[in-house]
């Protein structure tokens, strides 16, 4: 499911934004569905394992993001940031 | 002149040969801007139907059809490679118009990312100045003062809390290339989160 925006995030759910050439594009999960909690997860290790993204909790509004390498269905936000690299 | 008989008037405005022999005729008539010009030589013919030195009236005076036939075929391959011309020219218009419309969604999409995960202050910091502020603490227990200013790359400053002044410009983004404000919001993320890891991966100067 695609959701164009962290804000009104349905109560019982997650999102995932994972930056990208065109914006970040988002991944929602439902917490209450095994299925789709394993596909979040399955998107996570795939992303922070194999792709090298970091990976940030986060909370709206500024306050400080965490960085995480495991997956936590509930938690609400992610963000995913391709690895960096000095300029 | 070897060959036919070619006339020129003083003021060169127009020309006429009689002569067989094209070579001197083509060559003098390319270099040469002529007027009201006429030639019974079809090779002549087509040459000067392109040629963008003459500018006035071309009469062919040959009853032979060939050149007549290869004018005509020029004429509409002419058209054609114009009508050609005007399609690639359209494709590629159109295919620019989308990249840019995708472009300003992406820059949109990301510039909306950023603001959401920005303080109050830090948003009117960005609105106002084009930077925000933050404050990490280091490991040391030092206080230090990051400005990330809009841009991709060599946009984050470490200042002076008290008097603003520059004190180091480090240089981090993402490897893939996203939109500038996501760059700016990963930096935000990953000085906060980890600031040993930004300075470690960051060139500094």
């Amino acid at each position: 499911m695609e959701l164009n925006t962290f804000e009104n995030l349905p109560a019982g759910k997650g999102v995932m934004a994972i930056m990208g050439r065109e914006g970040d594009s988002k991944h929602i999960w439902d917490k209450s569905k095994p299925d789709e909690v394993d596909a979040a997860r399955v998107l996570f290790n795939s992303l922070v394992t194999e792709k090298r993204y970091l990976a940030f909790k986060v909370v709206k509004d500024g306050a400080k993001g965490e960085q995480v390498r495991e997956f936590d269905p509930n938690e609400e936000r992610y963000i995913f940031v391709p690895p960096m690299v000095g300029g | 002149m070897a060959h036919g008989t070619s006339v020129r008037t003083p003021t060169g405005t127009s020309a006429t040969t009689n002569g067989t022999s094209n070579t001197i005729w083509t060559i003098w008539n390319e270099s040469i801007t002529c007027g009201a010009s006429t030639t019974a030589n079809g090779i002549i013919w087509v040459r000067w139907s392109n040629s963008a030195s003459t500018t006035g009236a071309l009469t062919f005076t040959d009853t032979s059809t060939v050149a007549w036939v290869n004018w005509a075929r020029l004429q509409e391959r002419s058209a054609e490679q114009v009508r050609a011309d005007l399609r690639h020219q359209e494709e590629r218009r159109a295919q620019r118009l989308k990249i840019e419309a995708e472009e300003a969604e992406a820059k949109k999409r990301a510039e909306k990312l950023l603001t959401e995960h920005l303080s109050p202050p830090q948003r009117e910091q960005l609105a106002q100045k084009g930077h925000f502020e933050l404050d990490v603490i280091s490991r040391s227990g030092e206080r230090r003062r990051y400005q990330i200013r809009r841009g991709y790359a060599g946009n984050v400053k470490q200042v002076d809390p008290s008097s603003g002044r520059v004190l180091k410009t480090l240089c981090i983004h993402p490897r893939d290339r996203v939109p500038d404000a996501d760059a700016m919001l990963a930096q935000k993320l990953l000085l906060e989160a980890n600031e040993t890891e930004f300075l470690r991966v960051a060139n500094h100067s």
